[in-house]
This record gives structure tokens, C-alpha cells and sequence, in this order.
């Protein structure tokens, strides 16, 4: 808890400020999922390597198989060199970030 | 300052049909399979720079958008027409309204207008549209009495949940749209 207060106190005034606001509408946490969300957490974590869903996609968790498109079509466009080199694609969407008062 | 609803005209090159490459042409065919429509929007055609995105795009759609789940196809219909307004895009408007079950309704021409009075909408209905209108001002600025308000009128966790995804596609495809340019053709054009 502490470290977590240290590390927001370093964020962004921005990113502070928002972090006040807290989780808004219920996600679908790595315990408790089950069924398809489950299965698309399951496929994920696999893919990634990475022991917890991030909050951005758990936001999808009500519908696994909109969850599952997304994770596709972000490969296909943004977490990959495409017409633009990947390095522009996230220079621009931690700048869109920003303008959107968007921590993730 | 210049009304993006009264620009004409694309500023951004798209691919037309006659121009099409074979991945390009694939990609709208796959969408006219889909579809069950002829002519190829405008707005699909903004994707075509990316016809493995394009494809992925009709996919997602009709996944979440042109259909029923948690919430019913005509709110999300409702949620889209009335995002579009407030994003000032009748191109996106335009494309999609043609696809709606609601075309032609009262309620739904009244949301093109964002004529919230004249949609006669429920109550719930109308918590449901106020929400919209603040996740797409500024969704950071939401809070949980927001949500608590759409609950107390009767919408469950999972229908808010998909309200977000179906405002959040909308922001999406409709700055697609106006950074496009992409014109509406069969409304009445403001501004």
C-alpha cells in the first residue's frame, strides 16, 4: 500500500487526480472469472507471459468474445510495425493518452 | 471556425473500388458478404489502408454492436446515434443509420438531432443517454454517483459495461469519420 502511494505520488498531477477517483464500474477480477472470460484471461496470460490481467483489458471482461477481438485487432494495428514504425504508433497514443486524461 | 458538419469532401485518401488492390477488394467483399449490402461506405473505406484491420473491424462490429447482448440492439443503436451527435459526425452517422432496425423511428431521428425531449424516451432510457453524453465529453470526469444513478434506474452492471464499449466505438469510428472527411450523404447537412 505504501510502495502503491509512492509510486502515484511520482505520477502526473493529472494521473493523481484520477487515481482519487477510483474503480467506477465492477471488473471481472483473474480469481473469479469463469466460463469464456476465464478462457480469454487464460489466453492472454499465455500469450504474454504475465501472471495478471491488466485493468484496461479487464474492462472488457463482460464480454469475452468483444475482449478477444480486441486483443486481435490491437496486434494487428497498434502492436506491430504496420505503414507506421510501432515506436510512432506509441508515441501517439501516449500523447492521445494524455489529451484524454488517461492513465492506463 | 470551421464546422466539421459542413465540410465536403474526404482529406485523407481512401481506396475506391476501381482502385482496389486484391486484399483491399477481399476485405470489401467480406464486408458486403456480411452486410448483405452492395455499396461499400465511406467509413469502411477509411480502413482501407489497414484491409487486415478492415476486416477485423466488421468482425468486432457485428459482434457488439450489430446485435443483441446485455443491452438490446435498439439501446445500442440509441447509445451510437446519440454519441455520433454529440462528436458532430453525421458521416458516421450516415453509414451506419442505413444498418439500424430503428431507421425511420421518431426516437432515434430525434437523437440524430440530440433532441433528448423529443425522443420520448423512459426515464431509464434517458439516464442511459445523459451518461453517454458525459463518457464521450470526458469520460475521466466521470464518477461512481454517475454510475449509481444509471443502477438506480434499473441498468444492470454488465448493460453498463457494454454501453461503455458501444460509446467507446462510436468515439472511435466517428473521429475516424471527421478526420477523414467523410461527408453525409443521405442527411440534411448543418452548419
Amino acid at each position: 500500500m505504501r510502495e502503491d502511494k509512492e509510486k502515484t505520488a511520482s505520477m502526473p498531477d493529472y494521473i493523481q487526480e484520477i487515481s482519487k477517483l477510483g474503480l467506477k464500474i465492477k471488473l471481472i477480477q483473474d480469481a473469479e472469472a469463469t466460463g469464456e472470460t476465464a478462457s480469454v484471461y487464460d489466453e492472454w496470460r499465455a500469450k504474454t507471459g504475465r501472471t495478471q490481467m491488466p485493468g484496461i483489458l479487464k474492462c472488457f471482461g463482460q464480454r469475452p468474445d468483444f475482449l478477444r477481438q480486441v486483443m486481435q485487432f490491437s496486434d494487428t494495428v497498434h502492436f506491430s510495425e504496420g505503414h507506421l514504425s510501432r515506436r510512432y504508433k506509441e508515441m501517439i497514443a501516449s500523447y492521445v493518452s494524455y489529451l484524454n486524461r488517461c492513465p492506463y | 471556425m470551421r464546422d466539421a458538419i459542413s465540410w465536403k469532401g474526404p482529406k485523407i485518401s481512401v481506396v475506391e473500388e476501381a482502385d482496389a488492390s486484391r486484399e483491399v477488394a477481399e476485405a470489401y467483399e467480406y464486408w458486403r458478404v456480411e452486410s448483405g449490402r452492395s455499396e461499400v461506405p465511406a467509413i469502411l473505406k477509411s480502413l482501407s489502408a489497414r484491409p487486415d484491420f478492415l476486416k477485423q473491424a466488421v468482425d468486432f462490429c457485428n459482434t457488439i454492436q450489430f446485435s443483441d447482448g446485455h443491452l438490446s440492439r435498439r439501446h445500442k443503436e440509441m447509445i451510437g446515434t446519440y454519441a455520433s451527435f454529440l462528436n458532430h459526425s453525421p458521416g458516421s452517422l450516415d453509414a451506419y443509420f442505413p444498418n439500424t432496425q430503428g431507421a425511420g423511428d421518431r426516437a432515434m431521428a430525434a437523437l440524430r438531432e440530440g433532441n433528448l425531449a423529443g425522443a420520448h424516451l423512459t426515464a431509464a432510457e434517458h439516464a442511459l443517454m445523459n451518461y453517454v453524453e458525459l463518457v464521450t465529453r470526458a469520460a475521466y470526469r466521470t464518477t461512481r454517483e454517475d454510475i449509481q444513478k444509471l443502477r438506480d434506474a434499473g441498468w444492470r452492471e454488465e448493460q453498463i459495461a457494454e454501453a461503455v464499449y458501444i460509446i467507446a466505438l462510436f468515439a472511435m469510428f466517428d473521429r475516424i469519420a471527421n478526420a477523414f472527411g467523410v461527408s453525409a450523404e443521405n442527411q440534411v447537412t448543418r452548419g
